[in-house]
């Protein structure tokens, strides 16, 4: 093989560095919308133009002709490569199976086949004949070629279709490097006309075809940079876009629609196509003045409701500026939000909380009602019985006061009831507001003792008090909730001991608690019982016999729910004719001397 | 228990309004033991009249009752310069913790809660009305 230096040939040697050097400039970006095809294409286009560039140097036509023929691999993978980066480039890389791949192949392979086996069948060119002290061979060519250059065109016109498709529905913000690399498309495709028709203003023999591509190569590498092409590719914004539950309209300066996505034009109820180029006013019909009501409003975020098909929707409104780059504000977008759904949740979320809250009153009313229609005729009993015990009445014989103090009796027992199951229905219903105030621990405490010194006084048991020097003066307590839990523990402890002692210790327990212990030494309480008796009616009993001691048997219950509701807790240790004690922990919540100024 | 023979509330008026008819004939009978002039009234309005035609020295009502509450009867007592200086005790089946509180804020002395016992309430009663500067002198006679 010899080669002479052909200064024509220098012209696709250099289109071919550069189209290597954008292979590898490309390269970089991955990975990206595009990258791999254009990647490939670039190459193919290089290894075209350096085959194209020996081929000019080539001495001999064998020469020339076995170049033109290794040339045809670059040739016949650029249009495919093209097709492949558009579908790829315009978000349909769906289309992009394994069964389009074997489709776009079998065109090249057969051409680089019957390129390579020209001299067999002549049917791509029919002869080559190389003039004396010609750079180029003159081609005869032959049917094959041109259907193999018709087919080439097709592809680049595809190519080029969705590439146009894709400008038309990009807004203006993408529309400069569509316009590019539309640019970029049709440059080899004038270039191959203008080499073929022979209206080339080079020399004929120089096939300005790779010339074309490298302009693609050029404005696609512009594109790169300018628009950042294959960082953000327009299309798969657009797939966003489209793929947004919020209907999004794009306005210009003029209160156009440029652009919709596919949510607001099902919510107009009219195609994109037919949506684009209308103004707001025919939009929005019944809210023409939407736009125009925000004109000068930077950005707007509110609600309004609109009738479609009869009924009611709620939508949340956002109006956002579009600004170039010296401020000017060259359009807006609209995005509208169905928010109806999550109106309706609120509200029904709002109707329950409502029903919940009326539901609660009913049950505070009803406590109230019934507290009120209870005590009506207790205070009757009560203050009839009362009379007759003070005499008022008359003198009544010991017969009758027996009876009347019997009457007495049961109707305190009654009220105490009504009081107990009062308060635990108020407990129960969250109706007992803890009230936590700094508190006197040691006079509460003192004053504890002195209710309950009469009681015990009066049983002859001996009253032992004792606070712990540690326990701070003052606490946060609920006073009048911890004295009901401590008198009824106190009271329990003398209706249950016969002889001995109550003891009631307040004391620190650990760092976070502290502790009311409330010690008897009577009856104590059977194992199995110990499991039960803070539960509702349950109260200590023997075989076939009534509660001990005459209780409710919701006393202890309202302790324990009293002190869960002050995040406390109550626990007994008991043994059988020794004696119980009881214990209530609470969290302990010292006041601060400094800020209470005591 | 209180001794009969003494009529602590002699010389005293005073005015009970209460629609419960068993609740009103157990302070009557109870007031009258001590010798108190009685006026019973069952309702608010009424008893509002018989405050300001009466001159009670005091006044013990109910809150649940028709045509005026309790509540009501106060204000207007409160409000009229002639019937404001007149102590009142509130005697209510009502056990909502903030009943007593609104006593207070209307200007009652005491709230006291049905069903209650004669001979404590006439405890309270006492203690109550001893405490009031302008009986000091009766209590004083003692």
């Amino acid at each position: 093989m010899n080669f002479a230096y052909s200064p024509y040939a220098l012209i696709p040697l250099i289109a071919a560095v550069i189209a290597a050097l954008l292979a590898i400039l490309i390269w970089s970006r991955r990975p990206g919308r595009g990258v791999v095809p254009f990647v490939i294409l670039m190459l193919a286009l290089s290894f075209w133009s350096t085959a194209n560039s020996l081929e000019l140097s080539g001495i001999t036509v064998e020469t020339k002709v076995l170049f033109a023929s290794i040339a045809y691999i670059g040739i016949v993978t650029v249009p495919a490569m093209a097709l492949i980066f558009v579908l790829d480039y315009t978000g349909r890389d769906s289309w992009l199976t394994r069964r389009t791949y074997i489709l776009l192949a079998i065109e090249p392979i057969l051409v680089v086949v019957l390129v390579s086996t020209n001299s067999l069948h002549h049917a791509f060119w029919l002869d080559v004949t190389l003039e004396s002290g010609a750079v180029s061979a003159d081609y005869e060519h032959a049917s094959l070629f041109w259907v193999h250059a018709v087919y080439s065109y097709l592809l680049l016109l595809v190519a080029a279709g969705f590439l146009v498709q894709a400008f038309v529905r990009s807004p203006q913000l993408y529309r400069g490097q569509i316009t590019l690399l539309v640019t970029g498309l049709l440059a080899p495709w004038i270039a191959n006309v203008l080499f073929l028709s022979g209206l080339s203003p080079f020399p004929d023999f120089i096939d300005l075809t790779p010339l074309g591509f490298l302009v693609t190569g050029l404005t696609t590498a512009y594109s790169l940079y300018r628009f950042r092409l294959m960082d953000i590719a327009p299309v798969a914004h657009h797939e966003i876009f489209n793929s947004m539950v919020d209907a999004v309209l794009v306005f210009d300066s003029k209160n156009r629609i440029v652009d919709v996505n596919q949510s607001a034009a099902k919510l107009l109820r009219l195609p994109s196509s037919q949506l684009i180029g209308k103004s707001s006013q025919e939009v929005f019909a019944g809210q023409s003045d939407l736009l125009s009501r925000y004109q000068d409003l930077e950005s707007v975020d509110e609600e309004f409701t609109a009738q479609t098909d009869g009924v009611t929707r709620i939508y949340q409104i956002r109006l956002s500026p579009l600004k170039d780059r010296s401020g000017q504000i060259t359009g807006r977008t609209v995005v509208l939000r169905d928010i109806t759904q999550l109106k309706d949740t609120n509200r029904e979320l709002q109707e329950a909380r409502i029903k919940a809250d009326e539901a609660a009153r009913l049950k505070s009313e009803f406590l109230a009602t019934m507290s009120h229609e209870l005590r009506t005729p207790l205070n009757s009993i009560l203050g009839y019985t009362g009379l007759l015990e003070m005499g008022v009445m008359g003198e009544i014989d010991d017969k009758v006061a027996h009876a009347v103090k019997r009457i007495d009796e049961s109707g305190n027992y009654l009220l105490l009831l009504i009081n107990n199951i009062l308060d635990l229905a108020k407990v129960e219903a969250g109706r007992i507001d803890i009230v936590e105030e700094p508190t006197d621990v040691r006079e509460m405490v003192a004053a504890w003792g002195e209710q309950v010194s009469v009681l015990a006084d009066n049983k002859g048991l001996d009253l032992k008090l004792s606070i712990q020097p540690e326990l701070p003066q003052k606490i946060y307590a609920d006073k009048d909730r911890l004295s009901q839990i401590a008198l009824n523990l106190l009271s329990n402890a003398v209706k249950f001991t016969e002889q001995g002692s109550i003891t009631l210790e307040v004391a620190v327990n650990g760092g976070q608690n502290w502790m009311i212990r409330v010690n008897d030494t009577g009856i104590g309480i059977p194992p199995d019982a110990q499991q039960y008796i803070f539960d509702e009616f349950r109260q200590v009993r023997g075989q076939d016999q009534p509660a001990i001691g005459g209780g409710t048997g919701l006393g202890l219950a309202i302790v324990r729910k009293l002190a869960n509701r002050m995040a406390g807790s109550v626990s007994v240790e008991s043994e059988l004719s020794k004696g119980s004690t009881f214990i209530v922990k609470l969290p302990l919540l010292p006041v601060d001397d400094m800020t209470t100024g005591t | 228990m209180m001794q009969k023979t003494e009529k602590q509330l002699a010389g005293w008026r005073v005015l009970l309004v209460d629609n419960d008819a068993n609740s009103l004939d157990i302070l009557e009978t109870l007031m009258h033991f001590y010798g108190a002039v009685i006026f019973s009234k069952i309702n608010g309005e009424e008893g509002l009249q018989s405050a300001r035609h009466d001159k009670p020295d005091f006044i013990i009502t109910d809150i649940s009752m028709p045509v005026m509450d309790g509540w009501e009867m106060i204000k207007a007592l409160k409000d009229d310069a002639e019937t404001q200086t007149i102590p009142i005790i509130v005697l209510s089946a009502h056990a909502m913790a903030g009943n007593q509180e609104m006593a207070k804020n209307l200007g009652a002395e005491a709230y006291v809660l049905k069903p209650f016992h004669p001979s404590t309430f006439l405890g309270e009663l006492l203690a109550v009305l001893s405490r009031l500067p302008q009986f000091a002198s009766r209590f004083d006679k003692r």
